[in-house]
């Protein structure tokens, strides 16, 4: 009887988790797959596996889209959005968290507020701003705002996280008479490598697929960026799946590398406090 | 109207063929459209003296998608480099976006006064910058063999308190019925149905043998408003009764025809024309379905031929066949009457002067006029332009049956080009409610004429 | 003995001392610095916004002052008010779907049973690393009549009778919507929930398992508890994010059939846009930002402080 209560517990556990994680992986692949047929051959079967798989499409997205431009555009302003996103929302996630001081509530206020616009309200006011400061289609246009825009979310992380480590590294970093610098950046950075890591996949990603101000704000074809680059496929009234598939592949890949990489950090942060079963 | 898109990604051997074809063809025929002397010629039209010009510089905004292989992207390119060949003196400060977002970027630099010298525009905004005085009409300087080799009422979308102010590079038919006639044969319709009566006798027979009637992908909306209903409501009423709606003249959409026109054709989706996925798939979808022979016919507008001759399958082209919607008998309008017109157009800012804006006339014409307009046939779409002795064997077959169509309607003016976007919009969600019956015909009236009366 | 007296892990309130002083400037001058930046950038094109909202323009010309009119058209606006009908809705069930979900799985990340949790942790965040876009994209595919993976799997599982016109029918268009908004950003909040469930220390997990407390019961009484600020942080982030839905939404059904799916970003977008009218617009965008706070603060309120 036991054993049977054991069984069901452990498929109520695992099955539903198993759906989901399955559903999560399978549109990844069905892009990847697709990626490699012919247009032809994916009208007329939708799910088929590739019969004579071929990097055709890649080929013809690399070169049409200019994606080496693009590639570079955007990895750049991801890399350095990333850059400052984790240097800042770190100092000012841990010093929120820490020090309780006089309008603490209302720094949160500000930073939530600006969350719950959406991008094409800002849009214009940006761009009259951007255009009378002289700032439009520069190398460095899209930088502020693409950190402003994760500022939120990664100081809001870092809060949590910092509200869980305890007091005695920073008591030890005192006696040895560290100062603030030295304690937040030398002693508690390290410990914050999991949610580091989360704040850096979150952050590349939303830079890196973000659209509109970078359709808006940049002009220069050779400041654009994969988003906008993608859209020379898919806003053709005589949309090749495929093509656009391979261009998707090729935008989301990355990614998803740059994830897995981060991910085994977060997994060794989170096993280092994992229950023991 | 959204700008109709006639491109495809892969060079079919036909068209390759043809304008080959067309290049060797009958060397006695003046009219043999040859390629090669459309490059020369577009020089020598475009400029009196190249030199002139030298120096001159302007901004030009435009979504013409330049690696095309067909279509308005790949005639852009043909003319405008051909122009830029000749006047290397001049400099143009050339910025593309995409279709899609083309609109939102150029709100957005109208609000913050950041419009380029040249750009495309058409509708609501065209009225508001001509009315503002930020753009220039332009009678004067398309006056003479640019202005009078424009078709006939190509000017009419681009046209303000009667005055030109947009210079059109297409015009297009923006309703054809494309049919499968070996499918109608093997339904019983052994003709394409010319009356309202007989077409839903077709449909029944087709769908008795299990083939979708009309394939209809309206998930963006506008399709079916656009290429279908605007059409089939010319059965019912004229374009002079639309100017009057427009102008607010004593028309209106509540008039007894309207009405008719929007229960008959509701009724069409009742009795089961359409598939029943209609507002949840593409016009991409649409035209798979038929070129899947899964449909008997589909409706699109004039940018559909290209697609067709780029990825149909060779059976489904040689069987396919273009035609009107069918008349209805009784009903007030005209049963060749097809809502068309050139939509956009290229405007100059007023701000643009001197030896600039001739440098911008000059090439606009390069790309706009009667020379443009045998490059554009041979990219399988008709420009604004006049083009004179058609060689119809120089070009592929399936465009050649469309040109033959295209040749016996009469254009009348868009609703959704010369209405104001708000109306538009009402239009296109209520046509949406309609096909489903969420909404009865005297309420979609009622609801338009509200939306109307509040602009 | 022990257990019940357990050392509860001190919050992050630290005593100042005095010769902190030069340390509390430089706090100061580290937070404010970013915070100007963000109020420039980011806050000042809102503030604009809001200003719009009280003027008609067209984009052309100048602005012309009408006060309150946008607002009192606002709200006797239908469209309006589908819209936000529609994405409260949608919002709710993100909350449910996106946060709840993310909850259980916390959860179960804790019970010994669970096999591969890397895989599972590892997969679920592959849609939140996608853009909504290709997201709407893909689930559009999904949902399609003939050949959409949904339907086909129905078919296969003798579930014919199930299928629905999933994007077509008003009546069930909404809830369709929603699945992908949901399943993408599952993910997102498992991570963010996960972070906190793992730093509650092992011990006192120990104490209660000694107690004789199983898994169900250590889930609500020891982890719930323990991870509530941080919960009611997600789900005032879900919550209020969803508020600006529109890519999915956009690609997906456009709002349609008519306008039974429609949301406010669409509506604003379209009224910005494509009808020109940038002061509605803004009063459109201005209650986006309305109804983000009104949820913020009343899920403040529900959730509150909570304490040990």
């Amino acid at each position: 009887m036991k054993k049977v209560k054991n069984i069901i517990g452990w498929i109520f556990i695992n099955l539903p988790i198993f759906l989901l994680s399955l559903t999560c992986i399978f549109p990844v692949i069905w892009l990847m797959y697709s990626s490699l047929k012919s247009q032809q051959e994916f009208t007329l079967s939708t799910l088929a596996l590739p019969k004579a798989p071929n990097f055709d499409n890649y080929i013809k997205a690399w070169v049409t889209a200019r994606f080496d431009t693009y590639m570079f555009n955007t990895t750049l302003n991801s890399l350095i959005s990333l850059f400052m996103v984790l240097i800042i929302s770190f100092s000012v996630g841990y010093l929120l968290s820490r020090y309780h001081f006089r309008g603490r509530g209302l720094v949160y206020a500000i930073f939530l507020s600006g969350t719950m616009l959406p991008v094409y309200s800002l849009i214009v006011p940006m761009f009259i701003q951007f255009n009378k400061l002289g700032m439009l289609n520069k190398r460095f246009t899209l930088w502020a705002p693409y950190i402003c825009f994760e500022l939120p979310i990664s100081i809001f992380l870092v809060d949590s996280y910092v509200k869980g480590i305890s007091n005695e590294m920073e008591d030890a970093a005192a006696i040895d008479g560290a100062g603030l610098f030295r304690t937040m950046f030398q002693v508690i950075m390290p410990i914050c490598r999991p949610v580091l890591s989360t704040v850096t996949i979150l952050t590349f990603m939303h830079v890196w697929n973000e659209f509109p101000l970078a359709q808006i704000l940049v002009s220069d074809q050779n400041l654009k960026t994969i988003p906008v680059g993608l859209t020379y496929f898919t806003t053709q009234y005589t949309v090749d799946y495929t093509l656009l598939m391979a261009a998707l592949v090729m935008a989301t890949v990355p990614i998803i590398i740059i994830y897995l990489l981060f991910s085994k950090k977060i997994m060794e942060g989170m096993m280092a406090g994992a229950v023991k079963g | 109207m959204k700008r109709r898109k006639v491109l495809s990604l892969f060079l079919t051997t036909i068209l390759a063929v043809s304008m080959l074809a067309g290049c060797k063809s009958k060397s006695g025929d003046p009219a043999a459209s040859n390629v090669p002397d459309m490059i020369t010629a577009a020089p020598d039209s475009s400029t009196t003296e190249a030199g002139g010009l030298d120096g001159a510089s302007f901004s030009l905004l435009h979504f013409h998608k330049t690696t095309d292989e067909s279509g308005t992207g790949a005639a852009y390119k043909t003319a405008s480099d051909a122009w830029k060949t000749a006047n290397p003196g001049v400099t143009i400060n050339e910025e593309f976006v995409a279709h899609d977002d083309y609109e939102t970027y150029l709100k957005t630099l109208m609000a913050s006064e950041k419009l380029p010298d040249v750009f495309i525009c058409k509708g609501d905004m065209l009225e508001q910058l001509a009315e503002a005085g930020v753009i220039d009409p332009l009678d004067d300087d398309i006056a003479g063999e640019w202005g009078s080799g424009f078709s006939e009422g190509a000017l009419n979308d681009g046209t303000v308190n009667g005055k030109p102010y947009t210079i059109p590079f297409q015009l297009q038919a923006n309703c054809t019925v494309v049919y499968n006639k070996d499918i109608l044969t093997e339904c019983g319709v052994n003709e394409f149905p010319s009356t309202y009566d007989a077409l839903l006798d077709a449909i029944e027979k087709i769908k008795a043998k299990g083939y979708t009637p009309v394939a209809l992908g309206n998930s963006a909306k506008w399709v079916a408003e656009s290429c279908l209903f605007n059409t089939f409501a010319y059965r019912y009423v004229t374009a002079d009764w639309f100017n009057s709606l427009k102008n607010k003249e004593g028309a209106k959409f509540t008039d007894e025809a309207f009405v008719q026109a929007l229960a008959d054709f509701q009724k069409l989706a009742d009795v089961g024309a359409f598939n029943s996925d209609m507002n949840s798939i593409d016009n991409m979808e649409q035209k798979k379905m038929y070129y899947n022979k899964k449909a008997a016919m589909f409706i699109e507008g004039a940018w559909c031929v290209g697609d067709i001759i780029a990825n149909a399958p060779d059976d489904v082209k040689a069987a396919t066949e273009f035609a009107n919607i069918p008349e209805v008998t009784g009903a007030g309008g005209d049963k060749d009457a097809v809502a068309g017109g050139a939509g956009w157009g290229y405007c100059i800012k007023s701000s643009l002067t001197g030896k600039n804006k001739e440098a911008a006339l000059s090439f606009l014409k390069a790309v706009s006029d009667s020379g443009y307009g045998a490059v554009a046939l041979q990219n399988g779409f008709i420009s604004g332009s006049k083009v004179e002795n058609v060689d119809t064997s120089s070009l592929d077959p399936v465009f050649a049956k469309y040109l033959a169509y295209v040749s016996t309607v009469k254009q009348q003016p868009i609703f959704d080009v010369q209405l104001p976007a708000a109306v538009s919009e009402e239009l296109y969600a209520r046509t949406q409610e309609l096909l489903i019956d969420a909404v009865t015909p005297e309420e979609m009236a009622q609801y338009c004429q509200e939306v109307l009366d509040a602009q | 003995m022990i257990c019940h007296s357990h050392p509860v892990i001190k919050k992050g309130n630290v005593m100042l001392k005095k010769k902190a002083r030069n340390k509390i400037t430089l706090v100061y001058a580290l937070i404010l610095v970013p915070l100007l930046m963000y109020i420039f950038f980011i806050i000042t094109p809102l503030i604009i916004s809001v200003i719009y909202s009280f003027n008609k323009w067209s984009g052309i010309g100048a602005k012309q002052f009408t006060g309150l009119r946008n607002y009192d058209r606002l709200i006797h606006d239908k469209n309006f008010w589908l819209a936000a009908k529609n994405t409260l809705v949608i919002a709710l069930y993100a909350v449910l779907g996106q946060v709840g979900i993310a909850l259980i799985i916390s959860f179960l990340m804790t019970n010994h049973k669970l096999k591969f949790r890397e895989f599972h942790r590892t997969v679920i965040f592959f849609p939140v690393v996608m853009a909504p876009i290709v997201i709407g994209f893909i689930w559009k595919f999904i949902y399609n009549k003939d050949y959409g993976l949904l339907n086909a799997l129905l078919k296969i599982a003798g579930r014919a009778n199930w299928i629905k016109p999933w994007l077509d029918d008003p009546g069930i268009v909404v809830k369709s919507v929603s699945v992908p908004v949901i399943w993408q950003f599952i993910g997102l909040y498992m991570v963010i929930l996960l972070g906190a469930v793992m730093s509650i220390p092992n011990d006192i997990f120990e104490c209660a398992e000694l107690d004789g407390a199983n898994w169900g019961q250590k889930s609500i009484y020891i982890t719930l508890p323990m991870i509530w600020d941080t919960l009611k942080i997600a789900i005032i982030l879900c919550a209020s994010g969803t508020m600006k839905i529109y890519d999915q939404i956009y690609v997906m059904t456009n709002g349609g059939p008519g306008r039974s799916s429609s949301v406010l970003t669409l509506y604003c977008y379209d009224t910005t846009f494509r009808i020109g009218n940038f002061g509605y617009g803004a009063t459109i965008s201005v209650s986006i930002l309305l109804f983000g706070l009104a949820l913020a603060g009343i899920i403040q309120l529900l959730m509150g402080r909570r304490k040990n």
